[in-house]
């Protein structure tokens, strides 16, 4: 009996200094986590504008959603960004981190050098990468004369745009899924490789049959970041393309226009109503891959 | 984990302290004043000093806030209850605040003081009226002038603008001088709002929004940004996307341009050292249109007292402080922005004595408009997203601004 009381109290005392140890980092994520979650759902729903003075309007806000062009152009080109960079950040990431991981000269000078991008600030990349595609003065525009092509208004024309942005976020977003998946391959054992090599597997064939296999649960991880990542593609529009631009309604994402919507429009419930859109669309893509994981990711 | 713990009670003790002695010697009154011109802190130093020498017991307490961040900051504090007494106020926001009852009233403030709105141009003060009621005391202005390349028109053997020249004249300048050196174009005609066809419009008669209405159907407003699209389809300006991605202003800087239009904040940059045509460049009048009028469309700042403030008197002291004759003496000669008060408007131009600067204050006396604003912003949204594909030459002006009109429901 005095025992069992002993250990009770003996936890109590554990569990109050646990709670009170996580205490700040929750109070932290109920202030600017839980709280502002709740608040775009309970916005959806009420017609809120300039100072936050909000009626209720229902389901208002998505019906007009419904039947918003440019919102449904939004959601159209977000997911041609999808279909552009997500293969493309996740193969190259792949291959350069197999490659990266193999005995080369300078190995991590490479590493180094395809990791810049991630640490570097996007503000910076955004105008370096403007330069390159001016239609006037630059770079991209200079090699394409060389060659006797027909220089372009890359990043104002309505066919180039897209692609000219998905450039710019795969080339920031392949050194940090790259460094991820290295760590995940210098996990896999050497056993594997070394009885591939008594059984005269060739390069190639290790790394389709082994390493790929073996690192499928990072690769996971790797794919489900970028799919939400690229679902929520804005600061790379944000700063390479001027608000007022013709190429906009042609590069512009679902997270661009909740944006406009929520501080240029001052349309707050709209602008939440988008987000709840888009968070259902995220939660179901990533509730779908959970699903179908168990067909591809070897867990060993 | 422990080491965020251990961080965060720290930053609490001493948010509390702070908050501790900053209650203690709260003695006298704080007007505290918001605002975003960062070149114009030095002004308000001096004016600080000089305002509280005059006022024992008040105490200014400048905020200044980068642009990119100030209105997301003062909505979000008038959301709060936590709004500056005193703050800037421009055209484009005025008619959002004054209705969402965050801005004072100053009729009756005005009445009792020595503030004489008549110091003001009248389109600036009629600017920050909002159905009746002055809530502003506009504090600087700009206008607008036609700015051209001295060494371009010599060239190609055209006569300087003067303020006798129509835009006839404009357009055969515009013709004579493109192509006279390799990608060099007579004026740059893309899509700007107050630096291009907004003056055409209302010199030609135009609006666009009067009490809620908008007058993309109105045919003076369309035959305003028609003539800057017939400036592009005869290929005198550089394309819609040639100035998208490289600004008018710096195009000009390069000595690629005969003309543009430009406001007088945009002096800075034409005599910095980035310029390469600093010394054979100057402005003129903007050009008279068929019916032979012109226009400046105006726009500028005001000072706003918060309806939340606990001092109304001081709170409105300090603003007439700022919109006196001594704080506007003071301003003119910095040549950061022209002083509203017309009296000492041309002290700023004294700063760049080798321009013809005198016609953007002629502007704001004769001729100047105002700069249009609704209550919701949307509109100008869809103004820029179809009218540029008119500039862009795919569709027709008169096709993009009944799109404006459909999309605004009228």
């Amino acid at each position: 009996m005095t025992v069992k009381t002993r250990i009770t109290r003996q936890k109590r005392v554990d569990w109050a200094w646990g709670y009170g140890m996580i205490l700040p980092l929750l109070a932290g994520l109920g202030l600017f986590y839980f709280y502002p979650v709740y608040k775009v759902f309970r916005d959806s729903l009420y017609t809120v504008g300039a100072f936050n003075r909000s009626s209720w309007a229902g389901l208002a806000n998505y019906t007009k959603m419904f039947q918003d062009s440019v919102m449904w152009r939004s959601l159209g080109n977000t997911l041609m960004y999808a279909v552009i960079i997500i293969p493309l950040t996740v193969v190259l990431a792949l291959i350069l981190a197999a490659l990266l991981n193999t005995r080369i000269r300078g190995r991590d000078v490479y590493r180094v050098i395809y990791f810049i991008p991630t640490v570097t600030m996007s503000v910076a990349i955004a105008m370096v990468w403007r330069w390159i595609f001016n239609g006037d003065f630059g770079i991209l525009n200079h090699i394409v004369r060389i060659f006797g092509g027909t220089p372009q208004y890359w990043l104002s024309d309505e066919h180039t745009v897209l692609l000219c942005i998905s450039i710019v976020s795969v080339w920031m977003g392949v050194g940090y899924n790259m460094i991820i998946l290295l760590a995940g391959i210098q996990g896999i054992s050497s056993n594997y490789y070394e009885a591939a090599e008594l059984e005269g597997a060739g390069k190639i064939r290790q790394f389709l049959k082994i390493t790929i296999p073996l690192v499928t649960p990072t690769l996971f991880f790797v794919v489900i970041t970028t799919v939400i990542s690229t679902l929520q593609i804005f600061d790379v529009i944000y700063m390479m393309i001027p608000t007022k631009s013709i190429a906009m309604s042609y590069a512009q994402s679902v997270v661009m226009y909740f944006y406009r919507n929520a501080f240029e429009y001052s349309a707050k419930g709209y602008a939440s109503a988008i987000a709840v859109l888009l968070f259902a669309i995220i939660m179901l893509l990533t509730l779908f891959q959970m699903r179908i994981q168990k067909k591809w990711v070897h867990y060993d | 984990m422990k080491k965020l713990a251990k961080l965060l009670a720290m930053l609490l003790a001493l948010s509390l302290v702070i908050g501790l002695a900053g209650s203690a010697g709260a003695e006298e009154i704080e007007i505290h004043y918001a605002f975003w011109h960062g070149a114009l802190e030095e002004f308000y130093n001096q004016c600080k000093t000089e305002f509280e020498a005059a006022h024992p017991g008040v105490k200014i307490i400048l905020e200044p806030t980068s642009w990119d961040e100030y209105w997301t900051k003062l909505e979000a504090a008038a959301t709060g209850g936590s709004i500056a007494d005193v703050f800037h106020m421009n055209g484009v926001n005025i008619k959002k605040y004054a209705d969402g009852e965050v801005l004072m009233p100053l009729d009756e403030l005005i009445a009792k003081s020595d503030v004489d709105l008549n110091n003001y141009p009248p389109a600036m003060n009629a600017m920050y009226n909002f159905r009746g009621v002055q809530y502003g005391i506009p504090m600087d202005y700009d206008t607008i002038g036609l700015w051209y390349n001295k060494a371009l028109f010599d060239k190609a053997g055209v006569a300087y603008p003067t303020s006798e020249w129509t835009w006839d004249d404009l357009t055969a300048a515009a013709k004579a001088i493109t192509g006279i050196e390799e990608g060099v174009y007579g004026i740059a005609a893309n899509y700007e709002e107050q630096q291009g066809f907004y003056n055409t419009v209302y010199a030609l008669g135009g609006y666009f929004v009067d009490d809620e209405k908008f007058g993309f159907n109105d045919e003076n407003t369309r035959a305003g940004i028609q003539c800057w699209v017939d400036l592009m389809k005869m290929g005198v300006s550089p394309s819609e996307k040639s100035l998208e991605e490289n600004p008018a202003y710096l195009q000009f800087m390069a000595g690629k341009l005969g003309m543009v239009f430009s406001g007088d904040w945009v002096v800075s940059e034409y005599v910095s050292p980035e310029c390469s045509v600093s010394d054979v460049i100057d402005v003129a009048e903007l050009p008279l249109m068929p019916n032979g009028k012109r226009a400046s469309v105006i726009h500028g700042k005001a000072n706003c007292i918060s309806a939340q403030t606990k001092h109304p008197e001081e709170a409105y002291a300090w603003v007439a402080y700022l919109a006196s004759a001594e704080a506007n003496e003071k301003l003119g000669p910095m040549g950061v922005t022209i002083p509203s008060f017309l009296k000492y408007s041309d002290l700023f131009f004294t700063a760049y004595p080798q321009y013809n600067m005198s016609i953007y204050s002629k502007a704001a006396a004769e001729y100047s408009y105002v700069y249009p604003s609704a209550l919701n912003p949307e509109w100008s949204t869809f103004m820029w997203e179809e009218l540029i594909k008119a500039f862009n030459l795919d569709i027709s002006v008169d096709e993009a601004c009944s799109n404006i009109m459909a999309r605004l429901g009228q």
